[in-house]
């Protein structure tokens, strides 16, 4: 399990979203991506799904460069990215089922995944149109695509925008457990969310990486990883 | 280190395209723009059959005299047909992909753009091709209850009509590649193929006189010229002017069979290539 960026860069026109960005991270375990609105986590998160293509520098995933062989990557990788909708005239159980069909598992297998996380995420029931979703509905059917190959890399960006707290509490429990044999990136500017789950975190604002260190240690360093978040992004 | 995946196994090209078709389609047919456009297509041929039922059998066979005449005829909507329903179903097909947080949850599905595309152009095509047939199931009726039979060139414009729907298809999937906003986009492909591109053509042909080989809707035209009897590629008549004593040609084009095929399938291949290429490149900004 390892995601490799090296050096990446984004730029629109002359605007630098992301300036020379490179991080490593291999085993299991949650890296928390954090930074305030604007600091280029989404947009981090977008190259590494082949949503946006790198200015410069390079991203692999299990080995895989995302822009050379992005199908591999993103069959390592089960992703939620802003808060993504399945096709609005689709049931839940037809978006659950092409998602799975996409990534090759069996009728029986993919039967099974389903039931599984229905009942962990408290999904709608399966015949409900995804147009008649509540944001959160969606978002949770979307993290169910997302886990239903079981991928060693979990991408989720402000995965728990849209859920109420008691949703929130629920995907908490959830990402705990994933955590014991994946490896999960998650970002978020929500710093209790963060400080709860991830075992280290990285720092970015305006584009670049600021710092990146367990939690433990931030927490020693800083006294409490509000402060930490204060004085390394400052703001 | 590349990982084992714990059930992810790549399901292949043909698989790929044959899943984005399965869930393209049945979406297809669950949209309010499928009933719609069918109710307009069955309305449309129905309206059309009525009249040569109010005329009467005498009249319609004494005018007609055999069924390619008749379809000849009956089939001069088609095209306008052909056009609004393909219009519909791919005239924003691409740009909904840009517009709406749908981008977040297909486009990070472990499969290929291009085979993503194909399985919704094919679904399109399909949904498409079921509305233009209700226009077919009317002419074969109406040929068979004015004339009791139906004309052998019935076959070739089925074909013609499968080509001529993927022509339009891929110029209207071009086109949505070129925006961002589905609605933007859907009432572009419906005036620019409905009411532009006609206009040319009448201009061109009936003005200028010049053959307009490069619409594809002039070469859409094979879709019924195929059951005329008396063939004329070109034609003029000469028509009064405004002014006294004054008069002006008006010239006519008819595509020959070979002619639309070869506009059509130029259609074809060069849109829909543009629109792969262009759908490949495209970024989730925003």
């Amino acid at each position: 399990m390892e995601i490799d960026i090296k050096n990446l860069t984004k730029r629109y026109g002359s605007k630098v979203v992301l300036d020379n960005v490179s991080f490593k991270h291999n085993g299991k375990g949650i890296i928390g991506y954090l930074g305030p609105n604007g600091a280029g986590k989404t947009t981090t998160f977008k190259i590494l799904t082949g949503l946006l293509r790198p200015t410069s520098g390079s991203v692999y995933v299990n080995g895989f460069d995302v822009t050379k062989n992005l199908k591999s990557a993103l069959l390592n990788m089960g992703t939620v990215i802003e808060s993504p909708e399945p096709d609005r005239m689709q049931t839940v159980i037809e978006a659950l089922r092409m998602s799975a069909e996409f990534r090759g598992l069996s009728k029986k297998e993919s039967n099974r995944q389903i039931e599984k996380y229905q009942k962990l995420l408290d999904l709608p029931p399966q015949n409900s149109r995804i147009g008649r979703l509540s944001k959160g509905q969606r978002q949770r059917v979307s993290l169910a695509a997302a886990l239903l190959s079981e991928p060693p890399i979990l991408i989720l960006d402000e995965p728990t925008s849209g859920l109420d707290p008691a949703e929130r509490a629920k995907f908490k429990k959830l990402v705990l457990s994933l955590k014991k044999d994946r490896l999960i990136l998650i970002s978020s500017h929500v710093i209790q969310e963060i400080k709860e789950v991830c075992d280290s975190i990285i720092f970015i604002n305006n584009g670049k990486i600021l710092k990146e260190d367990t939690v433990r240690n931030l927490q020693k360093k800083y006294k409490g990883l509000e402060k930490a978040y204060l004085k390394i992004v400052g703001e | 280190m590349k990982d084992q995946m714990a059930f992810s196994k790549d399901i292949g090209r043909l698989n790929e395209i044959a899943v984005s078709f399965k869930y393209q389609f049945k979406s297809y047919l669950r949209t309010k723009r499928f009933i719609a456009m069918a109710i307009v297509v069955v309305l449309i041929s129905a309206v059309v059959f009525a009249f040569e039922v109010h005329a009467g059998i005498n009249t319609i066979t004494a005018e007609y005299n055999n069924s390619s005449n008749f379809l000849f005829s009956f089939m001069q909507n088609l095209p306008f047909v052909v056009v609004l329903v393909a219009a519909f179903f791919g005239g924003n097909a691409i740009a909904t992909d840009f517009s709406s947080n749908y981008s977040y949850y297909i486009l990070v599905q472990p499969v290929r753009r291009s085979s993503l595309l194909l399985g919704r152009y094919l679904a399109a095509f399909l949904a498409s091709f079921m509305i233009t047939l209700i226009y077919y199931v009317f002419g074969a009726v109406s040929s068979l209850y004015f004339f009791s039979e139906i004309s052998s060139a019935f076959l070739l414009s089925i074909g013609l009509v499968i080509l001529f729907i993927l022509s339009v298809m891929s110029f209207a999937f071009f086109l949505s590649s070129l925006f961002n906003n589905p609605q933007t986009s859907a009432i572009a492909v419906i005036l620019l193929l409905i009411i532009v591109l006609p206009m040319i053509s009448n201009v061109l042909q009936g003005l200028a006189a010049i053959e307009p080989w490069f619409l594809v809707n002039y070469g859409g035209q094979v879709v019924y010229t195929v059951f005329s009897t008396h063939f004329v590629h070109y034609s003029q008549i000469k028509a009064p002017a405004l002014t006294k004593g004054g008069s002006f040609t008006i010239t006519e084009y008819m595509p020959y069979v070979y002619e639309g095929v070869e506009i059509m399938l130029s259609y074809m291949i060069i849109f829909f290539t543009a629109s792969m290429l262009i759908y490949k490149r495209k970024e989730v900004k925003g």
